[in-house]
């Protein structure tokens, strides 16, 4: 399962909730160099994995966002095309759901990050859409 | 057709010093004519986008570049993929719709000038310019607003010809109105790929084959963590 270390996970949430990279520095007590350096690495192996994972079931890709961690991607399935949206999930890894079939946790992790402004399936679609 | 950065100030160069050349007239305004037609034809034909040593190197003009601009790759936070199909209203994407939408102003003020000057191609250059900009600039949610709005356009300068007394150049305006209807808006209309970094936004406009092959090479360095690569 990927899962991203945790120290550069918490500086990547920390900036997912958008907090400025100098005060997460001054929260955790690091340089901002460091700050800036795991968010780096962070949305580059999020990027690894998004793209690895649209490879491993052909899906096309439409939008990466490596910010916030998710995934727009296009798919097939029983012969007819359907939409995919991937998440990365702080602990849990990455989650992908066809059609915006999302459960409760997704609603709320997309508010904590600041997709949306409040937990409405509709509303997840149209702000992952674009 | 490479891909293209069309919200570039460089490509409003052109389009000023067409207008200037109008303003200026005589033997000035017909050399910064002759110079305006080929900086269009050197940007939209030689520049070009390519992913080197870890950055994306985007170039207008080649061999002497008029612009160039350089994104390291592990700065992207996000990359967009929108198929011409998909419709979308692209210049909401633009970091700077300011520049396409000169180009748009310049050609229609230059089409005024002309119709000021009693001259009538004023109407067919207005035409142009608002035909043109159709695909990217406004180009509608959904494909039946834009063939409504490439019959309007069309309708409008024909009937704006009519008035004027050039009955050949309505029907000319005609079947190009249709050809933009039917060929044009079905298989020339270009895909976009969006690159997001922290600071900026660079919108790439190109055919599907040049976007395809563009995502394939980012998705294989960003994919494997190639973003890492240092630049010299």
């Amino acid at each position: 399962m990927f899962l991203l270390p945790e120290a550069m996970e918490r500086v990547w949430l920390m900036r997912a909730r958008g907090m400025r990279e100098v005060d997460i520095a001054r929260e955790l007590g690091v340089s901002r160099q460091a700050v800036n350096k795991a968010l780096k690495d962070a949305r580059v192996k999020l990027f690894e994995a998004f793209f690895g994972l649209a490879e491993v079931f052909s899906w096309e890709i439409v939008r990466v966002n490596a910010e916030k961690g998710f995934m727009v991607a296009r798919g097939r399935c029983l012969g007819r095309s359907v939409r995919v949206y991937a998440f990365y999930i702080p602990g849990k890894g990455l989650r992908a759901f066809f059609e915006g079939d999302f459960p409760d946790y997704v609603l709320g992790h997309a508010v904590e990050l600041g997709i949306i402004d409040e937990p409405d399936r509709e509303k997840l679609i149209k702000a992952l859409e674009g | 057709m490479p891909l293209r950065m069309i919200d570039h100030p460089v490509m409003l160069l052109p389009f000023i010093l067409l207008a200037v050349s109008f303003v200026l007239g005589g033997d000035v305004g017909w050399a910064l004519m002759a110079l305006a037609f080929w900086l269009v034809v050197y940007i939209s034909l030689t520049g070009d986008i390519r992913i080197e040593r870890g950055r994306i190197v985007v170039r207008i003009g080649r061999p002497v570049p008029l612009a160039r601009k350089e994104v390291p790759l592990d700065e992207i936070v996000e990359v967009i993929k929108l198929p011409s199909a998909s419709g979308i209203r692209l210049i909401e994407q633009f970091q700077r719709p300011w520049v396409p939408l000169g180009n748009l102003a310049i050609g229609v003020s230059i089409g005024a000038l002309f119709l000021y000057r009693g001259e009538f191609y004023g109407v067919l250059w207005i035409y142009v310019s608002i035909l043109s900009s159709l695909n990217f600039l406004f180009r509608p949610s959904e494909k039946r607003n834009r063939i409504l709005a490439s019959v309007a356009v069309s309708f409008l300068t024909a009937l704006a010809l009519l008035y004027l007394g050039y009955l050949e150049f309505v029907l000319v305006v005609a079947l190009y109105g249709l050809f933009d209807a039917t060929f044009a808006n079905e298989n020339y209309s270009q895909d976009a790929v969006i690159i997001r970094t922290e600071r900026e936004r660079i919108v790439l406009l190109g055919d599907s084959t040049a976007t395809e092959s563009f995502m394939e090479k980012i998705k294989s360095l960003l994919g494997t963590g190639g973003s890492n690569v240092p630049a010299p």
